[in-house]
């Protein structure tokens, strides 16, 4: 076994700064790579980093990171790229460098905080991007840029004010809450070896204490790390040869198909050591046995999982908080909804739409986890049969390559009168009867919480396009005609279920909504979120009376806020030169649908003179194909080549029906071509147009059919998609009769 | 919906517990607004009557009541010219001494590789960096007139939860402080930011902006600001706009007219303003705002009232604010009385000897480069060729990124520092270009030009009359201009920016005025020459483009900013304009790393969606460019729009007939106006179809009064486009 010592650390004059370099650092970056690329702006000569774990008081470690990579600018672009920087700090060293072609080096920035914490935990050690910028100097096409990154951090977890909570409650400026149990971690990484620019060469190490190790999994690539032996422990080495550059496709799952080193740490010291690091599989090749033992210990130690839940108020400049356990709160839950509720299905939809869409109440140390552990005690409260489910979504990987838990999605199976319910999903709009084109096909793993019985595998079903549709109902009504200028009113009602509703949802509780002045009102208390609601205002009678017309006016500049988000909307699914918006109403399903077959709806009204153009002659063109709005469009240039398969994590349909009037005495020339049937392995386009007297017909469906496609068949995507791109931009020729 | 009953009722039924209990603060008992300890309420009264205002201003979220600006000058008695060239010293000295610490130590470090490192060098690293967040501009010096100026705003909200901060622009020639500010009477403290005023890619100004968040929830709520900005030279304070963002009842600016101070205020665009002006004498009272150490007991003042001020209008494409907005412009003549009088700008020999003031202390030692230059040109055999490689390098190799401008603009830096930084401002890029050029025996000049966003001249001269910096060689007996600035412009070829436009060019103690050259329309070619065949549905283009003079630049640069792996890409988005319905291949061009070739472009087109059948008959339309189609400028926009240059676009479309005729050929459009030319026509002959399309602006902008014509135009223009050809 070879012996390498890693103590020696060489403090050199890199650009005139002292910068202790080990002796890795130094050998990597003294090779030299010889560049043959052609064809691309810039070329990461080299990227490096450098993990050294240290021990750190009785069950901590302090980990040192050392990021650095090499760009070498090869045109115009680049150098107009890299021509300034934003002056950064929040790390313990940042130095920034610039080599020209003869060797020499010149320093671009440097930046030292001699007040470095490194005893804060990874996730509060941020990059931070200063508004002062800084020109390089001297730069030419044929330099080198050399970033290099330095910072160090602690498994050690922060020490959070606690307070009285003997209440169940507790007031005060307090910044941080946490649950009380925190838990170390290790890092993870998914290492996806393309990067923007190709890339000549990269090399990780980890320096480590003996009862630490490394696992990993090798995906579409044969690099792996090596691992050897040091005075004081272990070292794992990769070193990897060129990558060409990552090309942004649609429709991919990168880290199914592109080349991925997945790897973790993980602490095998003895079993007190191994309490605090739960998260962890300690190798890789996990079998199902043990993914539900590790599933069931989450379940059965109290400790693990949030003790506390807490609510969040605004009050003046600063927030205040509130406790509780989360066994008073479920009992308070079940309290106040169990009684109008008629199933325990329902009330548990409740709770979860509860978790999912109040994100202050909880912090998640363990992601799903926390959600499935969460649901089960209440399914236990409420007497509800269940079993704890792992998954793993199709973007995220195979079973055989899982490396560390927080690939797993993990949720609850319950099976009742014949109805199979998977719930996994944590989104805002998700509800817990939705069914996941990610998952479908994919073994999930079921197995129980307080027995210790064999777990069980099963297929996740199949999810249709059938179940994830759009239908589009649209009345285009001429209202008046003056010089040739057409009024026409618009009537559109729009209905979306299954995975099509939760990306509307999205819109509507997202988009659709004036942030800034919800933040601006929040931060006043005029409208604290936690509490504010007409019901409460209403029945108090403690306010202010100018509260209530304040109230009023919020809800009216939120509707118009609405509104105004809505018309944008629609300019940009249009692309009208025009558009007065008449009314917007959301039917059904506002914030969220919570049932089975929950949909969202809405109506919107509006009005444009651009539904027809006016030509030379007795001629009108109508714009008959933007009548189905804005399409996915793939240009043709990138229809071309393709490096990836073709992944949809959803099957989906669209519907249209429009009916649309003509303008008396007009008759239409090329009605014929707004006729098509379409099919191939990528999906369906029909489109059915029939004239009734003065009014057209317009039947269309567009069907996402597949999942998947190799990536020799991409174009059969491209040229399905391509047929409503078509039919969008088609217009209908009319003639003076 | 259903998360608000959520919130609300789990609310109340936790309430309803015995334990836990959720405590509902205490803050809806009438206490609106927070500034720090400071709490601010609003009255019924004043809520009523905001909501009547925002009936009468419905597009408004504040009214601004009134607001008084208060103009005094005062004599800088210790003015010294010599200022610069001290000033210019002591920074130099400084950097050097800084720059040597930083060598020396950086020389004993190296002696000690290996070792721990040294505190005091990484110290002065640091020191370094601090030093930069400064303003950076090199030192302008004071200059022989202060001005302070008082600023008092009192506005309203007419809606609530408006959050507009309010912000104040300086620069290292201004300041501002003694800001004061009331909400509904209260004193309140606001929380301050500095932020930069520019976040251009190129132009990086010194700048800043202070930045007050403000934050106003209930409407009718009453607002009173005011601060005292000083500039350090009265110079660079010689314009005041008059519109503000928001409506305006009353506008009142004060200039005072003391009697050793000669200046001219001139009056642009104010056509349409309720306005007066007079003259009167006040008493000089004590004011803590004022820094005026004037003795005498009144002083007098030039006022100006507006009424009923709109707000000003924020359309892109302008030509830039001096051509719309109204402002008052003073011209600073001269200082002082009888034999004790100085010019200030009184002409342009003022603003000349002003420009060799600033630029006086320039070293221009060109050793760094001299024999660079020199073997750079080794090569060409004529005087022409010898500027033109000069030309062209700087434009490859010095990065056009303004750090220093700002406000004092007008210095440029060391030529040796832009050689070697490989970067700089157009003041520094011409003086390189200059001492480049001189070192191979040129008579190169540095010039002075405004462009034309700049709608100034040196008939009434001033600051604001140049922003831009050029250079100028003398060859063939007439002067060459050169702006390196402007990447893959040609030699003799001058960007629209510049072009027609007067400009002083030195001449040691002497100096001229000089006009760029001007060129027409038909300087900027766009031509494009396309055949057409059919194929059912599609149409089959076999096409060729040319660009000349901007159309070339603009196209050119665009191409060559792309990444090297990217520019296939470039070249099919520009010939498909991005749609699926075409399809382009076989692209060929002429070399377009080369500037001195007009590009020339050969491609084949397949395009889907404009031709169809109707029996037997075929329905053609030719036409996917599209030029000038679909503008429709707002009625009251009042700010004319700029199309960056004079386009002419000139193309000649051929399809290709068997045995049919065109039945319904549309009427030719001819519009020729003083602004511009347009001509579409289709005609057959013989076998073919003709399409001519000439679209030709005459100027390089189009007035606001010109907008209904121009939508006009445009629809005429987009009808035509439109026609789809009967062909049986």
């Amino acid at each position: 076994m070879k012996i390498i010592s890693i103590s020696i650390v060489f403090y050199l004059l890199l650009a005139g700064h002292v910068i202790a370099q080990t002796e890795h650092e130094k050998k990597y970056f003294e090779e030299i790579m010889a560049d043959t690329v052609k064809n691309a702006s810039v070329v990461i000569v080299k990227d490096y980093e450098a993990y050294s774990i240290k021990k750190f008081n009785a069950f901590d470690y302090k980990i040192t990171v050392v990021l650095r990579t090499q760009y070498k600018l090869k045109d115009a672009y680049a150098v107009e790229a890299f021509s300034t920087l934003n002056k950064t700090n929040g790390l313990k060293k940042i130095l920034i460098t610039q080599i020209k072609p003869n060797g020499n080096i010149k320093t671009i920035y440097f930046k030292e905080d001699k007040n470095f914490n490194e005893d804060q935990p990874d996730d509060k050690v941020k990059l931070h991007e200063g508004e002062d910028e800084l020109a390089v100097e001297d730069l030419e096409i044929g330099d080198v840029v050399d970033y290099r990154y330095e910072y160090t951090y602690s498994t050690t977890v922060p020490t959070y004010v606690t307070k009285d909570i003997k209440n169940g409650r507790n007031y005060g400026e307090e910044k941080i809450f946490k649950n009380s149990n925190t838990y170390r971690d290790l890092p993870d990484f998914l290492k996806f070896l393309q990067e923007k620019y190709p890339l000549l060469s990269s090399y990780s190490v980890f320096e480590m204490p003996a009862e630490l190790n490394l696992i990993q999994k090798a995906i579409n690539c044969d690099y792996r790390f090596v691992e050897s032996k040091t005075s004081d422990g272990k070292l794992f080495e990769c070193r990897i040869g060129y990558v060409k550059a990552y090309k942004d496709e649609l429709f991919t799952y990168k880290n199914v198909d592109l080349p991925v080193i997945k790897y973790t740490l993980v602490n095998t010291a003895n079993a007190k050591m191994h309490n605090l690091y739960p998260y962890q599989f300690e190798h890789t090749s996990v079998t199902s046995d043990e993914i539900a033992k590790f599933g069931r210990s989450f379940y059965k130690d109290p400790k693990l999982i949030s003790k506390y839940l807490y609510y969040t108020y605004y009050y003046k400049d600063y927030k205040g908080y509130a406790y509780v356990s989360v066994n008073q709160f479920m009992s308070a839950f079940i309290k106040t909804f169990g009684a109008n509720k008629q199933s325990k299905l329902e009330l548990l939809n409740l709770f979860h739409d509860y978790l999912c869409n109040n994100d202050e109440l909880n912090v998640w140390q363990f992601g799903k986890m926390d959600l499935a552990v969460l649901m089960a005690r209440f399914c236990d409260k409420i007497k509800q049969p269940y079993k704890m489910m792992a998954a793993m979504h199709k973007y995220t990987g195979k079973w055989e390559d899982l490396v560390y838990p927080s690939e797993i999605n993990w949720g609850l199976y319950i099976k009742e009168n014949n109805q199979e319910i998977f719930i996994s999903n944590a989104y805002t709009n998700s509800n817990i009867y939705e069914k996941y084109g990610s998952l479908s096909g994919t073994a999930v793993i079921l197995f129980d919480t307080k027995i210790e019985t064999k777990p069980i595998t099963v297929i996740y079903p199949e999810v249709s396009y059938g179940e994830n549709t759009v239908n589009y109902v649209s009345k285009v009504e001429l209202m008046s005609e003056k010089n040739s200028v057409f009024d026409y009113h618009f009537t559109n009602e729009y209905t979306f279920k299954g995975a099509q509703k939760d990306n509307i949802d999205d819109n509507i509780s997202g988009n659709f909504f004036p942030s800034t002045l919800y933040t601006n009102a929040q931060s006043y208390g005029l409208v604290s979120y936690g509490l504010y609601s007409n019901d409460m205002l209403k029945d108090s009678g403690v306010f202010y009376p100018e509260l209530r017309r304040i109230n009023s006016s919020y809800q009216t500049r939120k509707k118009l806020g609405k509104d105004e988000d809505f018309k944008a909307f629609l300019y940009s699914e249009y692309h009208f030169s025009n558009i007065i918006l008449d009314s917007f109403r959301i039917i059904e399903g506002e914030d969220y649908a919570d049932d089975a077959n929950g949909q969202c709806r809405f109506k919107v009204e509006f009005n444009s003179t651009d539904v027809i153009n006016r030509t030379s002659g007795n001629f009108l063109l109508l714009n008959l194909g933007r009548l189905i709005t804005e399409q996915l469009e793939i240009s043709n240039f990138n229809n071309q080549e393709r490096n990836t398969n073709f992944y949809n994590s959803n099957q989906k349909a669209f519907y249209w029906d429009i009916e649309v009037d003509l303008p008396a005495g007009y008759k239409p020339l090329n009605l014929p071509d707004f006729n098509s049937h379409f099919e191939n392995s990528a999906g369906i386009f029909n489109a059915t147009v029939t004239q009734d007297g003065q009014m057209l017909k317009i039947h269309l469906e567009k069907i996402y059919t597949t999942n998947y496609l190799p990536k020799e068949q991409w174009s059969d995507f491209t040229t399905f998609v391509r047929q409503a791109v078509l039919y969008y931009e088609k217009r209908l020729l009319l003639e003076k009769a | 919906m259903l998360k608000r009953i959520f919130q609300a009722s789990l609310i109340l039924g936790l309430v309803a517990c015995s334990s836990p209990k959720i405590h509902i603060p205490y803050i809806y008992e009438g206490r609106f607004v927070y500034y720090g300890e400071n709490e601010v309420k609003s009255t019924a009264y004043s809520i009523k009557e905001a909501g009547k205002l925002a009936e009468e201003y419905p597009d408004e979220s504040i009214l601004n009541d009134e607001i008084k600006i208060t103009m005094r000058f005062e004599k800088n008695d210790v003015y010294d010219s010599a200022a610069f060239s001290k000033l210019a010293d002591n920074a130099k000295k400084t950097k050097s001494k800084k720059d040597q610490e930083i060598a020396k130590m950086e020389a004993e470090m190296k002696k000690k590789t290996g070792r721990l490192g040294n505190k005091e060098l990484e110290e002065l690293l640091n020191t370094k960096d601090d030093a930069d967040d400064e303003l950076t501009e090199f030192p302008i010096p004071d200059g022989e007139i202060f001005t302070s100026t008082k600023f008092e705003y009192e506005y309203t909200t007419l809606k609530d939860f408006v959050s507009e901060p309010f912000v104040v622009y300086y620069n290292s020639m201004t300041n501002a402080k003694n800001f004061s500010f009331k909400i509904n009477d209260v004193k309140v403290d606001l929380e301050k930011n500095k932020e930069k005023s520019s976040n251009s890619d190129y132009f990086k100004t010194d700048s800043r902006n202070l930045v007050y968040d403000m934050s106003l929830p209930v409407r009718g709520t009453r607002v009173n600001a005011r601060y005292l900005e000083n500039c350090r030279d009265a110079k660079f304070n010689s314009q005041i706009y008059i519109l503000e963002d928001h409506q305006t009842e009353k506008k009142t600016i004060k200039i005072s007219k003391p009697d050793w101070l000669d200046f001219e205020i001139i009056e642009k665009n104010f056509e349409g303003l309720d306005y007066k002006k007079e003259e009167v004498i006040e008493s000089n009272k004590s004011d803590e705002d004022t820094e005026s150490n004037s003795n005498k007991k009144t002083s007098k003042y030039i006022v100006y009232t507006f009424k009923n001020l709109s707000p000003a209008q924020t359309y892109k494409g302008g030509r830039g604010p001096s051509y719309n907005q109204p402002l008052l412009y003073i011209h600073y003549k001269s200082l002082g009385v009888g034999e004790k009088q100085k010019t200030i700008f009184n002409s342009t020999d003022d603003m000349y000897r002003w420009y060799r003031l600033v630029t006086g202390t320039l070293q221009n030692d060109t050793t760094k480069f001299s024999s660079f230059t020199k073997n750079l040109v080794k090569n060409a055999k004529t005087d022409d060729e010898k500027i033109k490689t000069v030309f062209y390098w700087m434009q490859d190799n010095i990065h056009y990124l303004a750090f220093e401008d700002g406000i004092a603009g007008f210095r440029p830096d060391e030529c040796s520092n832009v050689f070697s930084k490989k970067f700089g401002d157009c003041k520094g890029m011409a003086n390189l270009t200059k001492n480049m050029l001189k070192v191979l025996g040129f008579d190169a000049r540095m010039v002075w030009i405004g462009t034309r966003r700049q709608n100034f001249n040196y008939d009434i001269p001033g600051l604001p009359v140049d922003n831009h910096a050029i250079c100028a060689v003398r060859i063939h007996g007439k002067f060459l201009f050169l702006d390196a600035t402007e990447t893959y412009c040609t030699m003799g070829n001058y960007a629209n920016r510049i072009q027609g436009r007067r400009c002083i060019v030195e001449n040691g103690a002497a100096y001229s005025v000089e006009r760029i050259p001007e060129f027409e329309s038909s300087h900027n070619e766009e031509f494009t020459q396309e055949t057409i065949t059919r194929i059912g549905h599609k149409l089959m283009v076999d096409g060729h483009k040319k660009f000349k003079g901007e159309s070339k630049i603009d196209f050119l640069r665009s191409y060559n900013l792309i990444k090297t792996q990217k520019k296939d890409e470039f070249l099919f988005n520009y010939l498909t304009k991005e749609r699926l319905a075409i399809n382009a291949k076989n692209i060929v061009s002429s070399d377009l790393t080369n500037r001195d070739i007009d590009p020339d472009i050969r491609y084949n087109l397949e395009v889907d969606n404009h031709a169809f059948f109707n029996g037997d008959k075929q329905y053609v339309n030719l036409e996917w460019d599209n030029y000038f189609s679909g503008f429709n400028f707002d009625s009251i926009r009042k700010v004319d729009y700029d199309f960056g240059f004079k386009v002419n676009v000139h193309k000649q479309i051929t399809l290709i007939l068997g045995a049919e005729r065109a039945n319904n050929l549309p009427a030719p459009v001819t519009i020729d106006n003083a602004y511009y030319q347009f001509n579409l026509n289709i005609k057959q002959v013989n076998n073919t179809l003709i399409y001519t399309c000439d679209l030709i602006t005459k100027q390089d902008y189009i007035p606001a009064s010109m907008f209904k014509t121009f939508n006009a135009d445009s629809e005429k223009l987009t009808e035509f486009y439109n026609t789809y050809i009967e062909l049986n």
